[in-house]
């Protein structure tokens, strides 16, 4: 199970353990190095982003026209990809702040991850809507002409408060980290960069009141943001839910959502923490029994995800309207067909599996089930929207949607964005709760070995 | 085999009993045109929604008016696939035989109202049949659109975001705090949590500024408001088509007022005829009555209100515009 099993060695008198010592080293690590593959990964995702930009100017220039979406189906790849990145973004609240206000002491080495993963994704989500707006300057319009009786406008205001939520919790457990990062790199990086870590740890010497003040804002923000997150997700799905559409016409919209929220959140971050560990070389840290816990995490979610599928399904098919019928075949038989199977055994039963067995629930086979997740999470929400507007409100033919090359370079754009961020984050910032793992390992050192733990010294 | 003549006997005595009852009946019926009363209308043949309609009703016989009777007016609606006569109001004759009724008119503007004023007289209903036509008004519909709870309002909207900000800035503030406490050397841009403290801050008071700035729409139709609203189009009008403006071509000079309303868009938020529609207020002489601030409106776009520069209308078209809406919709 354990790859690798610590043996810390308390320097005798100090208090400051030679544990700590490499914890901090294999956290400064990565912001002194950058290889050549880095340096290679950095000039692909810029320039798939340039390529994306590239192809959002012909949108500004020519307006939508030059997208898929038309008068029936109108929402396409943008709104799949957009409700996909604040899906992921509930990956930081879940598995931080749930497990934070639970007092689960295995999720501190992967917080950090996680909390970035929510701003990172919700930055590129946010940014998917604007361009889907088709000129960026309607969301000024919103502002100024907006009504609050309308979701789109709830949508807006969800979403802003829960990135600067998030960003807040992002950034107040991570004030003592880059007090460390002030400290200890204070003329080993560029001076802008130093002078970064200086203002954002604002102050921090680790005293009485200071430990005070921060726990108490981390305490605040972690109740907050769940409630915030949760809504969120709510009201993305509401904003279909409350359109009068066949297939999204659900009382259960927002739990399925927010479900769907959960279980895509945990994928994403499987992978990234599995990514994450094995660059910075954090074995030590992040173990497999972080994975095994998170890969319970997602099997719990995806028999929520089936269960809700159900629900959804025959409780919709057993009163079936002509509409529905409609719904169901193009779903189930024929055009969204291989998507849906796809997600279905894909995305739901193959993670299910890999995580029932022992002999494939580790780094690798957790990743490869979470890589299906993903894929299949993204599926799942585009056909939620694409099919949704498919089915015809008056006696037209069915219309037919494909993105063009300008979405998918716009999207593909979108991807980049998330990753490069995630990339920077990870080379300029701490990865790992520093000082919470140092004060977590504290207090283990500090109790008295039990008779269990006796045996094994 | 017995019964069987019995039958045959019964036969021709059931048909004449039947045929009885039906001379009988036809003769009644026949005889009692004893309409014993008369009923005279006087109603508008034309209404618009939302007006309060008087319609007055003479109820006489041979003996001359009747006076104390019960009469009512009712208009055939139909609902949910039922349908029958609905009572707008109802009163008694004074002593001339007249009575007077007063209703808001609800009925749908695409259609013609079927009337009746019904006397409920000793031999039963009395009804007087007559039609109405319809019109559009200011709006179609008054009244809250779904169910009115006073307490459920855009109040709470204000407590629980006041509650969710309120909690986040006092996270944020706690970086304050941490600076304060630093007991250690200086930091570089000391004021950079009050910056962030006063960044969430504003965010919020923005969000509620959007909010409370924001109409009402929803369940608040009521008239005389800026964003009181009435139908894009009107069912059963025609309109001329007028063309679509092709940039390329030049526009006569001598277009109407109303083609250039229409073509220019004006329409599409104020109404087909300056009534006011989805996100622009109605254009009245009350609305209009300073012309220069039209015109500056006009050219200058505010509220979102698309821009028209001197290249896309003259002064003079506007002047036409103008008229043509006051024409339209003034009073």
């Amino acid at each position: 199970m354990g790859e690798v099993t610590e043996s810390p060695k308390v320097h005798p008198g100090t208090g400051e353990s030679a544990w700590d010592d490499r914890l901090d080293e294999h956290v400064i690590a990565p912001v002194k190095r950058a290889g050549r593959g880095y340096v290679l990964w950095l000039v692909g995702l810029s320039a798939m982003i340039v390529w994306g930009v590239f192809a959002y100017s012909t949108q500004v220039r020519d307006g939508l026209y030059v997208t898929g979406m038309r008068d029936r189906i109108s929402w396409g790849l943008y709104i799949s990809s957009f409700v996909f990145f604040i899906g992921i973004s509930h990956a930081g609240t879940l598995i931080s702040a749930i497990l934070r206000v639970s007092n689960a002491s295995w999720r501190t080495p992967i917080t950090r991850i996680a909390e970035s993963i929510t701003v990172v994704a919700l930055v590129t989500g946010g940014l998917m809507v604007i361009v889907d707006m088709g000129k960026p300057l309607r969301l000024y319009q919103m502002f100024i002409n907006g009504n609050w009786q309308s979701p789109l406008m709830w949508d807006m205001f969800a979403i802003t408060i829960y990135l600067t939520a998030s960003v807040t919790y992002l950034l107040v457990p991570m004030v003592p980290d880059l007090a460390l990062f002030r400290d200890r790199l204070d003329g080993r990086v560029p001076r802008f960069q130093w002078w970064i870590y200086a203002v954002f740890s604002f102050g921090w010497r680790g005293n009485t009141a200071q430990k005070k003040s921060l726990t108490k804002s981390i305490s605040l923000l972690a109740v907050l943001i769940i409630p915030i997150a949760v809504s969120v997700h709510t009201v993305v799905s509401w904003i279909f839910a409350m359109t009068l559409r066949v297939s999204w016409n659900s009382t259960i919209f927002g739990f399925f959502f927010v479900t769907g929220a959960i279980f895509s959140g945990i994928a994403a971050l499987i992978l990234v923490l599995a990514v994450v560990r094995r660059r910075f070389h954090l074995q030590e840290y992040i173990t497999s029994v972080h994975f095994e816990y998170l890969g319970y995490l997602l099997l719990t979610a995806a028999m929520v995800m089936l269960y809700s599928n159900a629900s959804e399904y025959i409780t919709k098919g057993f009163h079936a309207s002509e509409d529905d019928l409609f719904a169901f075949r193009e779903l189930f038989l024929t055009e969204f067909a291989p998507l849906y199977w796809f997600y279905f055994f894909g995305g739901l039963v193959f993670p299910i599996l890999i995580v029932a067995f022992k002999r494939t629930r580790n780094v690798i086979g957790l990743s490869i089930a979470s890589a299906f997740v993903l894929v299949a999470m993204f599926i799942e929400r585009y056909f939620i929207v694409v099919a949704g507007l498919r089915v015809p409100l008056m006696p037209y033919e069915p219309a037919s949607y494909a993105p063009t090359w300008v979405e998918w370079s716009v999207f593909g754009a979108g991807l980049a964005l998330f990753l490069l961020l995630l990339t920077l984050f990870t080379k300029f910032f701490p990865v790992l709760a520093v000082w919470e793992m140092k004060e977590e390992h504290e207090a283990r050192m500090a109790r008295v070995p039990t008779e269990h733990e006796a045996v094994e010294q | 085999m017995s019964c069987q003549p019995a039958i045959r006997r019964q036969r021709p005595f059931t048909l004449v009993l039947a045929m009885l009852i039906a001379v009988v009946g036809i003769a009644g019926g026949l005889s009692s045109p004893a309409l014993a009363a008369t009923i005279g209308v006087d109603a508008p043949a034309e209404t618009t929604v939302g007006e309060t309609v008087s319609v007055s009703a003479t109820i006489s016989d041979a003996d001359g008016p009747i006076v104390g009777a019960d009469v009512a007016v009712t208009r055939l609606a139909a609902i949910g696939g039922t349908s029958g006569f609905v009572e707008l109001d109802r009163g008694v004759t004074d002593e001339s035989g007249v009575v007077e009724f007063e209703f808001v008119q609800n009925a749908d503007s695409s259609e013609t109202a079927q009337m009746r004023i019904e006397y409920d007289g000793p031999d039963g209903i009395e009804a007087e049949e007559f039609e109405m036509v319809v019109r559009p008004g200011p709006q179609q519909r008054s009244g809250s659109a779904g169910l009115d709870m006073g307490f459920v309002n855009v109040g709470w909207l204000f407590v629980v975001l006041a509650l969710v900000w309120g909690v986040l800035i006092l996270a944020v503030y706690q970086l304050v705090a941490i600076s304060r406490a630093n007991d250690g050397p200086g930091q570089p841009l000391s004021l950079a949590p009050y910056a962030m403290v006063t960044f969430v801050l504003l965010t919020a008071v923005g969000m509620f500024v959007v909010i409370a700035r924001q109409p009402t729409t929803h369940a608040n139709l009521t008239p005389n408001e800026s964003f009181n609203r009435s139908p894009d189009a009107i069912v059963g009008e025609e309109y001329d088509y007028l063309g679509y403006r092709d940039e390329n071509t030049p526009r006569p000079d001598d277009l109407g007022g109303q083609a250039l309303y229409v073509q220019n868009g004006c329409a599409g938020c104020h109404g087909p005829s300056g009534g006011g529609a989805m996100a622009g207020g109605e254009l009245t002489d009350a609305t209009m009555s300073d012309r220069e601030e039209v015109v500056e409106a006009i050219r200058r776009g505010p509220k979102g209100m698309p821009t028209y520069g001197g290249e896309v209308l003259t002064d003079v078209e506007i002047d036409r515009m103008i008229e043509y809406v006051l024409d339209a919709n003034g009073d």
